[in-house]
Protein backbone atom coordinates (compact mmCIF):
# COMPACT_ATOMS: atom_id res chain seq x y z
CA UNK A 1 0.00 0.00 0.00
CA UNK A 2 1.11 3.44 -1.01
CA UNK A 3 2.14 5.21 2.38
CA UNK A 4 -0.03 8.58 3.56
CA UNK A 5 1.41 11.69 1.50
CA UNK A 6 2.94 10.25 -1.31
CA UNK A 7 0.26 10.79 -3.55
CA UNK A 8 1.49 12.30 -6.90
CA UNK A 9 4.91 11.30 -6.44
CA UNK A 10 6.43 10.42 -9.74
CA UNK A 11 9.86 9.18 -10.93
CA UNK A 12 11.14 12.04 -12.65
CA UNK A 13 14.91 11.57 -14.89
CA UNK A 14 17.47 13.20 -12.95
CA UNK A 15 20.73 12.59 -15.19
CA UNK A 16 21.31 10.78 -18.35
CA UNK A 17 24.31 9.27 -20.10
CA UNK A 18 25.12 6.37 -22.45
CA UNK A 19 28.34 4.36 -23.82
CA UNK A 20 29.77 2.61 -26.91
CA UNK A 21 32.68 0.53 -27.05
CA UNK A 22 35.36 1.92 -29.35
CA UNK A 23 35.45 -0.73 -31.87
CA UNK A 24 33.59 0.26 -35.03
CA UNK A 25 32.38 -2.55 -37.73
CA UNK A 26 30.81 -1.30 -40.89
CA UNK A 27 28.64 -3.14 -43.27
CA UNK A 28 31.83 -3.49 -45.66
CA UNK A 29 34.01 -5.21 -42.86
CA UNK A 30 31.16 -7.85 -42.64
CA UNK A 31 30.52 -8.25 -46.25
CA UNK A 32 34.14 -9.33 -46.05
CA UNK A 33 33.51 -11.83 -43.89
CA UNK A 34 29.92 -13.04 -45.17
CA UNK A 35 27.60 -13.42 -47.93
CA UNK A 36 26.19 -9.91 -47.67
CA UNK A 37 26.58 -6.31 -49.22
CA UNK A 38 26.68 -2.66 -47.94
CA UNK A 39 23.57 -2.36 -49.91
CA UNK A 40 21.56 -5.67 -48.58
CA UNK A 41 22.53 -4.35 -45.10
CA UNK A 42 21.04 -0.48 -45.59
CA UNK A 43 17.88 -1.45 -47.78
CA UNK A 44 16.60 -4.54 -45.12
CA UNK A 45 17.42 -2.86 -41.98
CA UNK A 46 18.96 0.76 -42.20
CA UNK A 47 21.73 0.52 -40.41
CA UNK A 48 25.19 1.32 -41.84
CA UNK A 49 27.63 0.63 -38.78
CA UNK A 50 27.76 -0.66 -35.16
CA UNK A 51 30.02 -0.57 -32.28
CA UNK A 52 31.04 -3.93 -30.33
CA UNK A 53 32.97 -4.87 -27.63
CA UNK A 54 36.88 -6.28 -27.68
CA UNK A 55 37.55 -9.24 -26.40
CA UNK A 56 37.87 -9.10 -22.54
CA UNK A 57 35.31 -6.64 -22.14
CA UNK A 58 31.69 -7.51 -20.87
CA UNK A 59 28.63 -6.26 -20.28
CA UNK A 60 29.24 -4.58 -17.03
CA UNK A 61 31.90 -2.87 -18.63
CA UNK A 62 29.62 -0.85 -20.81
CA UNK A 63 26.93 -0.76 -17.79
CA UNK A 64 29.80 0.72 -15.60
CA UNK A 65 30.70 3.87 -18.04
CA UNK A 66 26.97 4.59 -19.25
CA UNK A 67 26.12 4.90 -15.55
CA UNK A 68 28.93 6.86 -14.62
CA UNK A 69 28.13 9.63 -16.94
CA UNK A 70 24.12 9.15 -15.70
CA UNK A 71 25.48 10.07 -12.22
CA UNK A 72 27.51 12.85 -13.43
CA UNK A 73 24.60 14.21 -15.68
CA UNK A 74 22.21 14.06 -12.88
CA UNK A 75 25.12 16.16 -10.63
CA UNK A 76 24.91 13.60 -7.36
CA UNK A 77 26.81 10.68 -7.21
CA UNK A 78 24.51 8.50 -5.13
CA UNK A 79 21.34 6.64 -5.70
CA UNK A 80 20.07 3.90 -3.39
CA UNK A 81 19.33 1.15 -5.83
CA UNK A 82 20.86 -0.11 -9.52
CA UNK A 83 18.63 -1.85 -12.05
CA UNK A 84 20.73 -3.42 -15.20
CA UNK A 85 18.34 -3.90 -17.94
CA UNK A 86 20.19 -7.04 -20.64
CA UNK A 87 20.14 -10.45 -22.22
CA UNK A 88 23.96 -10.82 -22.05
CA UNK A 89 24.84 -10.77 -17.99
CA UNK A 90 28.58 -11.26 -17.59
CA UNK A 91 27.75 -14.37 -16.14
CA UNK A 92 24.42 -17.12 -15.86
CA UNK A 93 25.19 -16.49 -12.04
CA UNK A 94 24.74 -14.01 -10.23
CA UNK A 95 23.26 -10.77 -11.74
CA UNK A 96 25.01 -8.00 -13.33
CA UNK A 97 24.00 -5.24 -11.40
CA UNK A 98 25.51 -5.91 -7.77
CA UNK A 99 29.20 -5.84 -9.66
CA UNK A 100 27.92 -2.79 -11.54
CA UNK A 101 26.88 -0.70 -8.36
CA UNK A 102 30.26 -2.06 -6.77
CA UNK A 103 32.37 -0.65 -9.37
CA UNK A 104 30.33 2.55 -9.22
CA UNK A 105 31.32 2.88 -5.40
CA UNK A 106 27.63 2.98 -4.72
CA UNK A 107 27.84 0.69 -1.54
CA UNK A 108 25.29 -1.53 -0.05
CA UNK A 109 22.30 -0.53 -2.22
CA UNK A 110 19.69 -3.05 -3.60
CA UNK A 111 20.91 -4.11 -7.23
CA UNK A 112 19.42 -6.29 -9.57
CA UNK A 113 18.93 -7.19 -13.54
CA UNK A 114 16.10 -6.95 -15.74
CA UNK A 115 15.35 -9.88 -17.81
CA UNK A 116 12.90 -8.35 -20.78
CA UNK A 117 15.04 -8.29 -23.81
CA UNK A 118 14.96 -5.56 -26.02
CA UNK A 119 12.03 -4.35 -23.51
CA UNK A 120 14.56 -4.15 -21.01
CA UNK A 121 14.97 -0.54 -20.16
CA UNK A 122 11.45 0.17 -20.36
CA UNK A 123 10.43 -2.60 -18.06
CA UNK A 124 13.44 -1.36 -16.04
CA UNK A 125 12.21 2.34 -15.56
CA UNK A 126 8.74 1.00 -14.78
CA UNK A 127 9.94 -0.75 -11.88
CA UNK A 128 12.10 1.57 -10.98
CA UNK A 129 9.20 4.14 -10.55
CA UNK A 130 6.85 1.30 -8.90
CA UNK A 131 9.36 1.14 -6.01
CA UNK A 132 9.58 5.06 -6.09
CA UNK A 133 6.03 5.34 -6.15
CA UNK A 134 6.01 3.47 -3.27
CA UNK A 135 8.57 5.28 -1.50
CA UNK A 136 10.48 2.15 -0.90
CA UNK A 137 13.66 4.53 -3.13
CA UNK A 138 14.40 7.85 -3.70
CA UNK A 139 16.66 7.37 -6.51
CA UNK A 140 17.70 4.61 -9.12
CA UNK A 141 20.09 3.89 -11.49
CA UNK A 142 18.25 2.41 -14.39
CA UNK A 143 21.05 0.83 -17.12
CA UNK A 144 19.96 -1.03 -20.03
CA UNK A 145 23.49 -2.46 -21.40
CA UNK A 146 23.91 -5.17 -23.84
CA UNK A 147 26.47 -7.08 -25.70
CA UNK A 148 24.90 -8.95 -28.45
CA UNK A 149 28.39 -9.83 -30.06
CA UNK A 150 28.88 -12.03 -27.74
CA UNK A 151 25.86 -14.24 -28.54
CA UNK A 152 25.54 -13.59 -32.75
CA UNK A 153 26.14 -17.32 -34.54
CA UNK A 154 29.22 -15.31 -36.20
CA UNK A 155 28.52 -17.37 -39.39
CA UNK A 156 24.56 -15.67 -38.92
CA UNK A 157 24.75 -13.08 -42.02
CA UNK A 158 21.20 -11.27 -40.43
CA UNK A 159 22.02 -11.04 -36.70
CA UNK A 160 25.04 -10.21 -37.11
CA UNK A 161 24.34 -7.07 -39.40
CA UNK A 162 21.42 -6.18 -37.39
CA UNK A 163 22.87 -6.37 -33.44
CA UNK A 164 25.14 -3.80 -32.17
CA UNK A 165 27.10 -3.43 -28.50
CA UNK A 166 26.55 -0.28 -26.26
CA UNK A 167 25.07 0.94 -22.61
CA UNK A 168 22.69 3.93 -21.78
CA UNK A 169 21.46 4.78 -18.09
CA UNK A 170 18.93 7.38 -16.69
CA UNK A 171 19.24 8.62 -12.70
CA UNK A 172 15.78 8.25 -11.58
CA UNK A 173 14.60 10.70 -8.28
CA UNK A 174 11.21 10.72 -6.07
CA UNK A 175 9.55 13.95 -7.58
CA UNK A 176 6.49 15.22 -8.66
CA UNK A 177 4.00 13.94 -11.41
CA UNK A 178 3.81 17.73 -12.82
CA UNK A 179 7.41 17.75 -13.31
CA UNK A 180 9.12 17.65 -16.72
CA UNK A 181 11.01 14.47 -16.85
CA UNK A 182 8.14 12.71 -14.79
CA UNK A 183 7.63 9.16 -16.06
CA UNK A 184 3.93 8.95 -16.66
CA UNK A 185 1.69 5.77 -17.13
CA UNK A 186 3.05 2.33 -18.61
CA UNK A 187 2.05 -0.11 -20.73
CA UNK A 188 3.51 -3.30 -20.18
CA UNK A 189 2.49 -6.77 -21.97
CA UNK A 190 4.31 -10.14 -22.67
CA UNK A 191 2.95 -13.22 -24.76
CA UNK A 192 4.97 -16.34 -23.79
CA UNK A 193 3.37 -18.83 -26.71
CA UNK A 194 5.88 -16.76 -29.07
CA UNK A 195 8.77 -17.69 -26.98
CA UNK A 196 10.73 -18.93 -29.94
CA UNK A 197 10.76 -16.14 -31.95
CA UNK A 198 13.46 -14.42 -30.42
CA UNK A 199 15.67 -17.09 -28.42
CA UNK A 200 19.10 -18.95 -27.52
CA UNK A 201 17.71 -22.24 -26.99
CA UNK A 202 20.83 -23.80 -24.72
CA UNK A 203 22.66 -22.64 -21.45
CA UNK A 204 19.18 -22.49 -19.55
CA UNK A 205 17.84 -25.43 -17.45
CA UNK A 206 15.59 -26.82 -20.45
CA UNK A 207 18.51 -27.39 -22.09
CA UNK A 208 22.08 -27.02 -20.13
CA UNK A 209 25.01 -26.71 -21.96
CA UNK A 210 28.04 -29.23 -20.13
CA UNK A 211 31.33 -30.95 -21.39
CA UNK A 212 29.54 -33.96 -20.66
CA UNK A 213 25.91 -33.11 -22.48
CA UNK A 214 27.09 -31.07 -25.76
CA UNK A 215 24.32 -29.32 -27.64
CA UNK A 216 23.43 -28.68 -31.04
CA UNK A 217 26.38 -26.34 -32.17
CA UNK A 218 23.57 -23.28 -33.53
CA UNK A 219 21.49 -23.66 -30.08
CA UNK A 220 24.17 -21.71 -27.87
CA UNK A 221 23.65 -18.52 -29.86
CA UNK A 222 21.01 -16.10 -30.11
CA UNK A 223 18.09 -17.06 -32.67
CA UNK A 224 15.52 -14.75 -34.40
CA UNK A 225 12.57 -15.28 -36.76
CA UNK A 226 13.11 -11.78 -38.64
CA UNK A 227 9.41 -12.11 -40.33
CA UNK A 228 7.36 -12.95 -37.55
CA UNK A 229 9.37 -10.55 -35.07
CA UNK A 230 8.95 -7.71 -37.78
CA UNK A 231 5.03 -8.65 -37.99
CA UNK A 232 4.85 -8.95 -33.88
CA UNK A 233 6.97 -5.61 -33.34
CA UNK A 234 5.19 -3.42 -35.32
CA UNK A 235 1.71 -4.76 -33.99
CA UNK A 236 2.46 -4.66 -30.59
CA UNK A 237 4.84 -1.03 -30.22
CA UNK A 238 1.79 0.30 -32.51
CA UNK A 239 -0.66 -0.77 -29.88
CA UNK A 240 1.16 -0.32 -27.03
CA UNK A 241 1.73 3.39 -27.49
CA UNK A 242 -1.78 3.84 -28.24
CA UNK A 243 -2.51 2.04 -24.72
CA UNK A 244 -0.21 4.56 -23.12
CA UNK A 245 -1.12 7.33 -25.04
CA UNK A 246 -4.75 6.95 -24.05
CA UNK A 247 -3.85 6.60 -20.32
CA UNK A 248 -1.62 9.95 -20.60
CA UNK A 249 -4.33 11.62 -22.31
CA UNK A 250 -2.41 12.41 -25.01
CA UNK A 251 -3.50 11.91 -28.64
CA UNK A 252 -0.95 11.23 -31.32
CA UNK A 253 -0.73 14.92 -32.56
CA UNK A 254 0.30 15.56 -28.91
CA UNK A 255 3.90 13.67 -29.50
CA UNK A 256 6.79 15.38 -30.23
CA UNK A 257 9.00 13.10 -30.53
CA UNK A 258 8.65 8.94 -30.84
CA UNK A 259 11.27 7.10 -28.97
CA UNK A 260 11.16 3.28 -30.44
CA UNK A 261 13.16 0.49 -29.63
CA UNK A 262 15.53 1.11 -32.82
CA UNK A 263 15.25 -2.72 -33.69
CA UNK A 264 15.04 -2.01 -37.54
CA UNK A 265 14.84 1.48 -39.29
CA UNK A 266 12.18 -0.43 -41.64
CA UNK A 267 9.95 -1.19 -38.52
CA UNK A 268 10.03 2.01 -37.01
CA UNK A 269 9.11 3.55 -40.46
CA UNK A 270 6.19 1.05 -40.43
CA UNK A 271 5.18 2.13 -36.39
CA UNK A 272 5.50 5.67 -37.64
CA UNK A 273 2.78 4.31 -40.29
CA UNK A 274 0.64 2.65 -38.03
CA UNK A 275 0.44 5.46 -35.80
CA UNK A 276 0.17 8.01 -38.26
CA UNK A 277 3.44 9.68 -37.07
CA UNK A 278 5.19 11.76 -39.50
CA UNK A 279 8.60 10.63 -40.23
CA UNK A 280 10.74 13.88 -38.64
CA UNK A 281 9.02 12.80 -35.14
CA UNK A 282 10.52 9.40 -35.05
CA UNK A 283 14.11 9.74 -33.35
CA UNK A 284 16.58 7.19 -34.95
CA UNK A 285 20.24 6.79 -34.66
CA UNK A 286 19.95 2.94 -36.07
CA UNK A 287 22.01 3.54 -38.91
CA UNK A 288 25.17 4.55 -36.87
CA UNK A 289 24.78 1.94 -33.70
CA UNK A 290 22.40 -0.74 -34.79
CA UNK A 291 20.21 -2.11 -32.52
CA UNK A 292 21.67 -2.17 -29.25
CA UNK A 293 18.89 -4.23 -27.24
CA UNK A 294 18.02 -2.94 -24.24
CA UNK A 295 20.25 0.29 -24.33
CA UNK A 296 18.71 1.07 -27.55
CA UNK A 297 16.07 3.62 -26.17
CA UNK A 298 18.04 5.37 -23.73
CA UNK A 299 21.08 5.59 -26.80
CA UNK A 300 18.66 7.24 -29.03
CA UNK A 301 17.64 9.75 -26.12
CA UNK A 302 20.88 10.74 -25.64
CA UNK A 303 21.73 11.51 -29.20
CA UNK A 304 18.17 13.27 -29.83
CA UNK A 305 18.67 15.09 -26.48
CA UNK A 306 22.71 16.34 -27.78
CA UNK A 307 21.44 17.05 -31.52
CA UNK A 308 19.24 19.63 -29.93
CA UNK A 309 16.45 17.84 -31.59
CA UNK A 310 14.62 16.89 -27.95
CA UNK A 311 14.32 20.31 -25.99
CA UNK A 312 12.89 20.31 -22.37
CA UNK A 313 9.18 20.32 -22.47
CA UNK A 314 8.72 17.98 -25.39
CA UNK A 315 6.48 15.33 -24.98
CA UNK A 316 8.02 12.01 -25.68
CA UNK A 317 6.39 8.53 -26.11
CA UNK A 318 8.84 6.07 -25.52
CA UNK A 319 7.84 2.47 -26.69
CA UNK A 320 9.66 -0.73 -27.08
CA UNK A 321 9.27 -4.76 -27.85
CA UNK A 322 11.56 -7.76 -27.58
CA UNK A 323 12.07 -11.35 -26.92
CA UNK A 324 9.37 -12.77 -24.71
CA UNK A 325 7.84 -11.53 -26.08
CA UNK A 326 7.81 -8.65 -24.32
CA UNK A 327 7.13 -4.92 -24.93
CA UNK A 328 6.12 -1.87 -23.16
CA UNK A 329 5.93 2.01 -22.99
CA UNK A 330 5.71 5.13 -21.59
CA UNK A 331 5.18 9.26 -21.64
CA UNK A 332 7.41 11.73 -20.49
CA UNK A 333 7.86 15.43 -20.62
CA UNK A 334 11.56 15.77 -21.58
CA UNK A 335 13.35 17.12 -18.58
CA UNK A 336 16.35 19.65 -18.50
CA UNK A 337 19.09 17.49 -17.74
CA UNK A 338 22.28 17.21 -19.52
CA UNK A 339 22.97 13.97 -21.68
CA UNK A 340 26.23 12.88 -21.28
CA UNK A 341 27.24 10.25 -23.91
CA UNK A 342 30.12 8.65 -26.13
CA UNK B 1 -12.09 -6.67 -62.10
CA UNK B 2 -13.18 -8.25 -58.47
CA UNK B 3 -12.87 -6.39 -54.98
CA UNK B 4 -9.82 -8.67 -54.38
CA UNK B 5 -7.30 -7.90 -57.25
CA UNK B 6 -8.27 -4.06 -57.42
CA UNK B 7 -7.54 -3.98 -53.80
CA UNK B 8 -4.04 -5.76 -53.85
CA UNK B 9 -3.44 -3.59 -56.93
CA UNK B 10 -4.31 -0.07 -54.73
CA UNK B 11 -2.08 -2.06 -51.83
CA UNK B 12 0.84 -1.99 -53.88
CA UNK B 13 -0.03 0.95 -55.74
CA UNK B 14 -0.43 3.08 -53.28
CA UNK B 15 1.51 1.44 -50.05
CA UNK B 16 4.54 0.24 -51.99
CA UNK B 17 4.27 3.16 -55.03
CA UNK B 18 4.48 0.72 -57.50
CA UNK B 19 3.63 2.03 -61.11
CA UNK B 20 0.08 1.05 -63.03
CA UNK B 21 1.98 0.03 -65.49
CA UNK B 22 4.03 -2.45 -63.70
CA UNK B 23 1.58 -3.98 -62.28
CA UNK B 24 -0.01 -4.53 -65.72
CA UNK B 25 2.82 -6.69 -66.80
CA UNK B 26 2.16 -8.84 -64.37
CA UNK B 27 5.85 -9.17 -62.22
CA UNK B 28 7.00 -10.86 -60.12
CA UNK B 29 7.33 -9.40 -56.32
CA UNK B 30 10.88 -9.68 -56.86
CA UNK B 31 10.60 -7.64 -59.82
CA UNK B 32 9.02 -4.95 -57.92
CA UNK B 33 11.92 -4.99 -55.68
CA UNK B 34 9.85 -6.57 -52.69
CA UNK B 35 12.27 -8.70 -49.73
CA UNK B 36 11.28 -10.75 -47.07
CA UNK B 37 10.14 -7.72 -45.02
CA UNK B 38 8.31 -6.22 -47.79
CA UNK B 39 5.90 -9.34 -48.04
CA UNK B 40 5.07 -8.90 -44.26
CA UNK B 41 3.98 -5.62 -44.64
CA UNK B 42 1.95 -6.54 -47.55
CA UNK B 43 0.74 -9.64 -46.01
CA UNK B 44 -0.01 -7.23 -42.83
CA UNK B 45 -2.21 -4.63 -45.47
CA UNK B 46 -4.04 -7.75 -47.01
CA UNK B 47 -5.24 -8.63 -43.52
CA UNK B 48 -6.27 -5.27 -42.35
CA UNK B 49 -8.08 -4.69 -45.97
CA UNK B 50 -9.93 -8.40 -46.27
CA UNK B 51 -9.41 -9.38 -43.00
CA UNK B 52 -8.40 -12.84 -43.61
CA UNK B 53 -5.16 -14.34 -41.66
CA UNK B 54 -2.14 -14.00 -44.17
CA UNK B 55 0.80 -16.31 -43.39
CA UNK B 56 4.05 -14.04 -44.36
CA UNK B 57 5.83 -17.73 -45.33
CA UNK B 58 2.79 -18.37 -47.70
CA UNK B 59 4.09 -16.09 -50.42
CA UNK B 60 7.49 -15.60 -51.84
CA UNK B 61 9.59 -13.32 -54.06
CA UNK B 62 9.25 -15.55 -56.96
CA UNK B 63 4.90 -15.55 -57.39
CA UNK B 64 3.75 -13.29 -59.90
CA UNK B 65 1.28 -10.77 -58.43
CA UNK B 66 -1.75 -12.70 -60.52
CA UNK B 67 -0.43 -15.79 -58.09
CA UNK B 68 -0.50 -13.67 -55.46
CA UNK B 69 -4.01 -13.12 -56.16
CA UNK B 70 -5.05 -16.48 -56.22
CA UNK B 71 -3.98 -17.15 -53.27
CA UNK B 72 -5.65 -14.95 -51.50
CA UNK B 73 -8.45 -15.18 -53.52
CA UNK B 74 -8.55 -19.07 -51.84
CA UNK B 75 -8.33 -17.85 -48.73
CA UNK B 76 -11.21 -15.23 -49.07
CA UNK B 77 -13.54 -18.39 -50.68
CA UNK B 78 -12.46 -20.10 -47.04
CA UNK B 79 -13.46 -17.66 -44.64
Amino acid sequence: MVQPGLRDRSAVIAGIGSWLPNHVVTNEDLAAQLDTSDEWIRSRTGIGTRHVIDEGMATSDLAVEAGSRALKSAGCPDVDGVLVATTTPDRPCPATAPDVASRLGLGSVPAFDIAAVCSGFVYGLAVASGLIALGALERVLVIGADAYSTILDPRDRTTRAVFGDGAGAVVLRAGHADEDGALGPFDLGSDGALADLITIPAGGSRQRSSPDRPVEREDVYFQMQGKKVFKNAVARMSESAREVLGRSGWTVEDVDHVVAHQANQRILNAVAAELGVPGERVVSNIERVGNTSAASIPLALVDAARSGALRPGDRVLLTAFGGGLTWGSTTLRWPDVVPLGR
Amino acid sequence: MSDLTSGVLSILHSHFLVDADVLAGDPTLEDIEFDSLAIVEFATAVEKRFHIPVDEDELTVDHTISQVIEILGQKLAKV
